[in-house]
């Protein structure tokens, strides 16, 4: 079965009749209102949020919809929020004081990707009619399932991942329907902290519709809905511009791995086809690899798939808003069911993260074919570790295990015109520090370092991944792993090289040292073992051997490249005595890689390639299923 | 013989003078162009003038106090010392890594981390090791800081930090560490960070002493420069300088912890609010201090302004207890533009002092807040007492150019179009900070000040729903005010985690006492009198789990006692607890009951040596008439027109005159805009007190 999941049209403006309705001041009064609305209520989310996941590593955002649910201004990215919710609440149904409450992957379609992300909706109403909703999102803490923190790469049914919520009214007129409260709370190992974050959220959400309502009455509502609508139209018609601008007629088409799937140990893999005729874009995922038995599914929608798309386009004129304008580059997504991009229930969807950061990389990949290699390049999948643990404290309940959600940074792609982020987890979210860590759980962090050689190398260099190395004080402990690109590595691009790869040590340098298996759960480790993470880095971008020299030499002295690296990757010779740049040795040491390597290609992983056949081929002689 | 306190706030543009005599508390000011590249040049021209103005003699100046951008500057204008870091063994990535931050709303695609004060080959790591709970699990070797040593000697290395893990909890190895540097590396300055921040969170701790380390050379050097100078001129007095925390402390305190200078003039700013509060008897008010390229805006309740621990420098965060103030990238100068997708959008880009806003005629070109202003009569084209000149056609040129033709719109109509966009980001900005600490904007009142904040105040004031703004008399050198009034005021802090239901009272007791004992030594140090002492006890407290906490007082007995320091009363302690559940309540609508843990304790050290009063303004007879300058049309938001607008000079105003909105006041250092509906009324201070009528 093929599915195409078209969104409403936004038919692109002429750009020379500027828009009329409302004029530009007001439009931008507006839209300072919307950003400043926004970071109200997602400040709410992070002061009054209990989990350390929302508090420190901020995972939380708060939208703005119309009354046709299409984004006004927020991170929904392109997905069909309101669609399950008017399956059993149609839009006249509602009412004032109603709030409205989701995680369910399947009822939803892939507007909510795996269980802990949890969203909660407030219709706004205005002179009786609903005008617009407002959307607060986050990702929970622990809903049940499986194991402590829920989702986890062994899991191989959705009912592992945790509670379902189909959407249900939480608040009806203003009152909670405590009953489906209590069930859900009762269903967590942390109660507390998913009624603190349930709180935060829905606070959040009726923050954001008092604001909107205020809009309403400043601007008027004929103006406020022009404005919004206006501002859709403005977002798709830049998109649209930027989009076919960049991409000539034709097809380009990219093949992502993934490198297993929780179980099992065969590869997955993903393919995205972009086509061109006459002025219809096209995406065509239906050659992807059949669902996963892991834990790696996702549902991909065809309006995150646009929405991808826009995001990237809109870096050249941030001063529009990010809203539903962003899915107009794209007319026609084709997804195939049954595949890894659009599992059938009830695969589990937990660690999702692998196949969509990819996916997300590989929008840039289809771009790269387009533009010649003007894209930053391929980005590591970011890392989390569940350090479980029971507390040996003496003023714990040393019966209860705690779970520690240690999210870890990774080596991000290089830009035509930047290094790549070295140690970023994924845009803002952050670490916890070690001393938070120690003070917190029966864990001591005896290293967190800059890991030597992951960044691609390239005239700007992929960024560094690091190195993790966390031992167990407790008696016994059992620790899962979510850590992607330990066979498979950044693409690198433009002559960029590909990134490193990830690896997990237990006891490393002692004579129990072993190697665990980098996505994986139920690790078990006893007091005093010590784990070790290398994280992956990011694919550099341009030929190494054009890298500035003094560049190299800066990068050997602070660690980030090898001696051996910067000779034989950059072919920059360094006397070791001195720390200087033979200047000489390096010019025959560049010629005679140049000739010994060839022209370098479009993309590198393992080895240079210019087509996603020419890798696909590589791979299956060498790395076999 | 007189005595005198002379105020010197060093700003970006000038330089700004208050000198106060301490006996009849009358005050002059006066204003001189800054010297960036020596600060203390603008520093004693200034006040050389001001003293033989007024006919003061050098020696009759017993105290100077002085605000200093210079922390800041050479942090931002990355013109620190080189410096060294030396950290516990794998962690010398401690700065790159950082926190994984990358600002919420930057571009992956474009942004690049910004580089650090030192580079990963200057951070050398020592085997070493201490316990979150202060245990010594490894010793240190000392054969490793000799070896960092000679490295930093051979890297030309003027300034070290010293930032272990765990070191708030037990600071041996770090002290021992410095004992090795200072022999090894003689004329090395060193800072650890169990005395600039001894609080957890490796990250945060270690900028912060890096910062210090950073700016520590060319500070002391700059107050050794200074207080020559001072000599040389006949001057001997005491010299104290402006914290980010609202207080003062001596030079030599300053040379040593420099990093704690950081929003030195910001802060003087709000400190003059809270004088301005008690002038006019209003109890909440929200500062708003509109400048060239940004506006601070701070909240302060019962005139006592908010502090924070998550302040910032630059880029970097910086968590010592400094007041709370967001800063609003925009300005007088803030620059206008229409997007390649036709938005029209002002600031974060600012025309800065050079070459200033187009008017100026310096060059610019791209239209800036200040343009649109002059464009709409809001701005005489003549300012600072005629010294200034501005291009009004210009102003109006650049408008039609760059942003009317381009929109479709006329020349009024953008400009005042670019003031209520750059006056919606302000309203956007205080609406956070009062949010973020739980209360409602309109139940304050505005204190405008700052070259541009009186302009722009009732414009935000009526988005807000505010409907009292008051312009202290001189609102351009408000900083200044606010450090002839400001205390003198140190904190002192360490992380000493306790979990209940055992908190360790005699722990907890012994650690205030020891922090207390810190604050008294400091109090004799400046020759603050021992009657005057304050010390405040209070704790950093969070439920078990929370990642961040809440600063809550501590207002148990055992405080202030010298010799009986040791006692801790337990319903002290369950107070402070009641009053950490009841602030989580109010500032995120929920408390909990669950467990909660005291991670930090603090102590405030504060005292004042003499009191001085903003001086009050003599009583007139008919000065409106006389104050009376011109009419001249402008433009208000209200009217969406060009109305006749009376225009009065500020100084000509006397006590208890009223006068009715459309009105503008003119003064040496601001303009004052009265909008239609609202009243004014000048007070015993000199003070502009608008309401809405």
């Amino acid at each position: 079965m093929t599915v195409s999941r078209a969104d409403t049209k936004l038919a692109p403006t002429d750009k020379t009749q500027p828009s009329s309705l409302v004029d530009p001041v007001t439009r931008q009064l507006i839209r300072g209102s919307l950003r400043a609305a926004r970071l109200e209520c997602e400040l709410i989310i992070e002061r009054t949020a209990m989990s350390a996941f929302i508090r420190e590593k901020k995972d939380y955002t708060v939208s703005f919809l119309d009354g046709k649910g299409q984004e006004i201004y927020g991170e929904t990215m392109g997905s069909d929020i309101m669609g399950c919710v008017w399956e059993y609440y149609p839009a006249g149904s509602m009412c004032p004081g109603d709030l409205y409450w989701y995680n369910d992957p399947y009822i939803s379609q892939g507007s909510i990707t795996h269980t802990p992300d949890m969203v909660f909706i407030a219709p706004v109403f205005y002179e009786g009619e609903t005008v617009a909703y407002c959307h607060s999102f986050a990702h929970f803490w622990d809903l049940g399932g499986a194991r402590p923190g829920s989702i986890g790469p062994a899991n191989t049914e959705i009912f592992h991942d945790g509670t379902l919520v189909p959407p249900i009214k939480i608040i009806d007129r203003g009152k909670l329907n405590d009953e489906a409260y209590r069930i859900i709370l009762r269903n967590s190992r942390y109660p507390d902290l998913l009624e603190g974050d349930s709180r935060a959220l829905m606070a959040a959400a009726q923050r954001a519709q008092e604001r909107l309502l205020e809009m309403f009455d400043r601007f008027g509502k004929a103006t406020m809905l022009a404005a919004i609508d206006q501002d859709q139209a403005d977002t798709a018609m830049m998109v649209r511009e930027k989009t076919l601008e960049a991409i000539p007629e034709g097809e380009y088409s990219v093949r992502d791995f993934m490198d297993h799937g929780g179980v099992g140990d065969e590869w997955h893999s993903f393919h995205l086809k972009l086509s061109r005729q006459g002025d219809n874009i096209r995406l065509d995922a239906t050659g992807s690899d059949d669902q996963s038995d892991g834990s790696i599914n996702f549902i991909a929608s065809g309006g995150a798939l646009k929405a991808y798309f826009g995001q990237y386009f809109h870096q050249f004129d941030p001063s529009l808003l990010a809203n539903h304008g962003l899915l107009a580059g794209v007319d026609d997504v084709q997804l195939r069911s049954g595949s890894i991009l659009q599992p059938e229930w009830p695969a589990a969807l937990g660690c999702r993260a692998h196949t969509f950061t990819k996916l997300k990389g590989a929008v840039r990949a289809v771009l790269a074919g387009a533009t010649g290699g003007n894209v930053m390049a391929g980005t590591a999948v970011y890392v989390i570790a569940y350090w479980r643990m029971k507390a040996p404290l003496a003023d714990r309940d040393t019966s209860a295990w705690l779970l520690c959600t240690d999210g870890i940074a990774v080596g991000h792609g290089a830009r035509p015109h930047a290094d790549g982020l070295d140690a970023i987890y994924q845009r803002h979210n952050e670490n916890y520090p070690g001393e938070f860590m120690e003070m917190e759980y029966p864990l001591r962090l005896e290293r967190y370092a800059i890991s030597t050689d992951s960044g691609g190398p390239g005239k700007f260099r992929g960024g560094c991944g690091i190195m993790r190395d966390v031992r167990l004080l407790a008696d016994e402990g059992t620790f899962g792993l979510r850590v992607e690109n330990n066979l498979f590595p950044a693409w690198g691009v433009a002559g960029g090289m590909g990134g490193g790869v990830s690896r997990v040590v237990l006891n490393p340098g002692t004579p129990e040292e072993q190697e665990v298996r980098a996505f994986s759960d139920d690790n078990h480790w006893k007091k005093g073992d010590l784990v070790r993470i290398y994280t992956a880095g990011g694919g550099g971008w341009g030929d190494p051997l054009e890298r500035d020299m003094d560049q190299v030499l800066d990068d050997v002295k602070d660690g980030f490249v090898s001696m051996r690296s910067a000779l034989e990757r950059y072919g920059v010779v360094i006397d070791p005595a001195t720390m200087t740049v033979d200047e000489d040795c390096t010019g025959g040491k560049r010629d005679s890689i140049r000739e010994s390597r060839g022209p370098t290609k479009l993309f590198h992983r393992f080895e240079y390639f210019d087509s996603e056949e020419e890798e696909f081929e590589w791979v299956c002689k060498h790395m076999p299923r | 013989m007189g005595t005198y306190g002379v105020a010197v706030d060093v700003g970006g543009t000038f330089t700004d003078i208050v000198l106060c005599d301490l006996e009849s508390n009358a005050q002059r000011v006066f204003k001189t162009p800054s010297t960036p590249e020596d600060p203390a040049v603008g520093f004693m021209t200034g006040l050389a003038r001001i003293l033989a103005d007024n006919g003061v003699q050098p020696s009759e100046v017993v105290h100077i106090f002085h605000g200093t951008t210079i922390a800041t500057n050479s942090v931002l204008e990355n013109r620190g010392a080189p410096v060294g870091l030396l950290v516990t063994e794998g962690f010398k990535y401690v700065l790159e890594i950082a926190r994984h931050g990358m600002p919420r709303l930057a571009n992956p695609h474009s942004w690049v981390k910004p580089d650090r004060p030192v580079q990963p080959r200057d951070c050398l790591e020592v085997r070493e090791r201490t316990g979150y709970d202060g245990g010594l699990l490894l010793p240190m070797d000392e054969e490793g800081v000799r070896d960092a040593a000679d490295h930093f000697r051979q890297a030309g290395i003027s300034s070290v930090a010293v930032s272990f893990l765990n070191s708030y909890a037990n600071p041996e190895n770090e002290r021992r560490a410095r004992e090795i540097l200072y022999e090894a590396l003689p004329g090395v300055a060193v800072s650890l960070s169990s005395e600039v921040l001894p609080v957890y969170r490796e990250y945060e701790r270690t900028i912060t002493t890096v910062l210090n380390a950073y700016v520590t050379p060319r500070v002391s050097v700059y107050i050794e420069n200074l207080k020559n100078s001072l000599d040389d001129f006949g001057i001997s007095a005491a010299f104290s300088i402006m914290k980010s925390n609202g207080g003062t402390i001596g030079s030599a305190m300053a040379a040593r912890q420099p990093v704690y200078t950081a929003l030195s003039g910001p802060a003087a700013g709000v400190m003059a609010t809270g004088q301005v509060a008690e002038t006019t008897r209003i109890e909440d008010c929200i500062s708003f201090d509109m400048g060239g390229t940004s506006t601070d805006v701070s909240l302060l309740r019962n005139r006592e302004p908010g502090m924070t621990l998550n302040g910032k420098l630059g880029e970097w965060p910086i968590q010592l207890p400094m007041l709370d103030i967001a800063t609003i990238g925009c300005g007088g100068g803030s620059i206008a533009e229409v997007s390649p997708y036709g938005s029209l959008t002002v600031g974060p880009s600012s025309a800065g002092a050079d070459p200033g806003p187009v008017c100026y005629g310096n060059g610019a070109t791209r239209p800036t807040v200040t343009d649109a202003n002059l464009a709409l009569g809001r701005v005489n084209t003549r300012i600072a007492g005629g010294q200034l000149v501005l291009d009004r056609d210009a102003a109006e040129r650049a408008i039609d150019d760059n942003i009317a033709s381009q929109l479709g719109l006329d020349v009024p109509s953008a400009a005042s179009g670019i003031l209520k966009i750059a006056n919606n980001a302000m309203v956007g900005a205080i609406r956070n900070i009062s949010v973020e600490r739980g209360h409602d904007p309109r139940d304050f009142a505005l204190v405008a000040y700052g070259g541009a904040g009186p302009m722009h105040a009732i414009d935000v004031a009526n988005l807000l729903g505010i409907g009292t703004v008051v312009v202290p008399l001189h609102p351009g050198i408000a900083s200044a005010y606010g450090l002839l009034v400001a205390e003198f005021k140190n904190d002192y802090a360490r992380t000493f985690l306790q979990r209940p239901p055992d908190y360790d009272l005699d722990g907890i007791a012994a650690v205030y006492s020891e922090l207390e004992r810190e604050g008294r030594d400091w109090l004799r140090e400046e020759g603050v009198p021992v009657a005057s002492h304050s010390l405040a006890r209070s704790a950093d407290l969070r439920y078990a789990h929370q990642g961040s906490e809440l600063t809550v007082q501590y207002t148990g007995t055992g405080t202030e006692s010298e010799t009986n320091g040791s006692q801790l009363d337990r319903d002290g302690l369950e107070n402070m607890v009641a009053e950490f559940h009841r602030r989580h309540e109010q500032l995120y609508g929920f408390s909990l009951e669950q467990a909660v843990e005291i991670v930090t304790l603090r102590v405030t050290a504060s005292g004042q040596v003499g009191h001085v009063e903003m001086s009050r303004i003599s009583v007139g007879g008919d000065g409106v008439r006389r104050a009376a300058v011109e009419r001249r049309q402008v433009f208000f938001e209200e009217t969406d027109g060009y109305v006749s607008c009376p225009v009065y000079h500020r100084g000509g105003l006397r006590l208890g005159e009223t006068l009715k909105g459309p009105a503008i006041l003119e003064g040496m250092d601001s303009t004052v805009i009265i909008n239609p509906g609202w009243d004014a009324l000048i007070d015993d201070y000199g003070n502009c007190i608008m309401r809405a009528s």
